[in-house]
């Protein structure tokens, strides 16, 4: 019997990131070993468990709010309910109808099922994303980051 | 502009969705939500393209909510308010709700770095590189938190697991 892995390659097991020959090879350990099998069906209860129910998410104009809130000179301090309020007020006073996303014709712009991600991010003015996960260095250089927790600290 | 509005068409459920889960709080995660919207949007210009736009706003996502547990105290959590108005109602589902706070609560009482890997882990799917990407720590860092975080759920949750 190979000798038993660490939880966390449990983890990754119940999470399905392992490859498959990874995956096989651990199957094959739980098979033999009753100590690693009562752990791997904890971990699954707990992750199915976690799974119940999704959430269930209430009404929102969040789009109208971002729309309206980018209408504001970033020099205004629309922050927090009362921000909100007003700006919410001058998008119904008319600056929301002016903000650009009703067609010169007054009709709503169509769905944008044809339009990708990567034509979403050019016409923001960013570069074409690579997909590949990396680092986000640069963004939050002025606005601090989140460090990295010490050794053995949980928050 | 146009190009904004449909992104926050496209992303805002999975944005609210992360939020929610992190700050327990409709109110405060759709704050939260435009305000990550709001980031993007104003960082355009200094972006470099070495990561996909989901990561991005999980980076954003994350990052407001630690700042907003930094700067309001008490922690909004726990609010079984909250978890009982979004559980199913009547009387057959009872016990369904009582499930429901339960796990909330559970998620809810992780230690915020512990419950952040945890969130990014279970519920947006995100593998070990993944959320190491999003939150700047280390793999090492966030396989040690997951392990703290299962166990600790593990325990506070085994009364509901079937047997």
């Amino acid at each position: 019997m190979t000798s038993c892995p660490e939880e966390t390659r449990l983890i990754r097991m119940v999470a399905s990131e392992l490859a498959e020959a990874e995956s096989l090879a651990l199957q094959a350990h739980l098979n033999d070993c009753e100590s690693c099998r009562a752990k791997a069906r904890q971990l699954e209860a707990t992750w199915n468990l976690l799974g119940y129910p999704p959430v269930a998410l209430p009404d929102s104009d969040l789009t109208g709010r971002v729309m309206a809130a980018v209408s504001i000179p970033q020099s205004a301090k629309w922050t927090g309910r009362w921000g909100r309020l007003a700006a919410t007020i001058a998008l119904a006073a008319g600056l929301g109808a002016g903000a650009g996303w009703l067609t010169p014709s007054g009709g709503r712009i169509q769905a944008e099922a044809a339009v990708s991600e990567d034509e979403l991010i050019e016409s923001l003015g960013l570069r074409n994303l690579s997909g590949e996960s990396g680092g986000l260095a640069g963004l939050f250089d002025d606005e601090g980051t989140v460090t990295e927790p010490a050794q053995g600290e949980d928050s | 502009m146009v190009a904004l509005a449909t992104l926050v068409q496209r992303h805002q459920n999975r944005v609210r969705t992360l939020a929610f889960r992190l700050m327990g709080k409709w109110d405060i995660a759709d704050d939260i939500a435009q305000e990550a919207f709001l980031r993007l949007y104003h960082s355009a210009s200094r972006y470099q393209p070495t990561a996909a736009l989901t990561t991005w706003l999980h980076r954003i996502v994350v990052n407001l909510c630690l700042d907003w547990s930094k700067q309001r105290k008490p922690s909004p959590w726990p609010d079984t308010d909250s978890m009982a108005a979004d559980a199913p109602s009547g009387d057959g589902n009872m016990l369904r709700n009582e499930k429901l706070v339960a796990i909330r609560q559970a998620v809810a009482e992780l230690p915020e770095r512990q419950r952040i890997a945890l969130v990014l882990h279970r519920f947006e799917n995100l593998n070990h590189a993944a959320i190491s990407a999003v939150t700047g720590w280390s793999e090492p860092a966030v396989e040690s938190l997951l392990v703290r975080a299962y166990a600790r759920l593990r325990e506070r949750l085994k009364t509901w697991m079937e047997p």
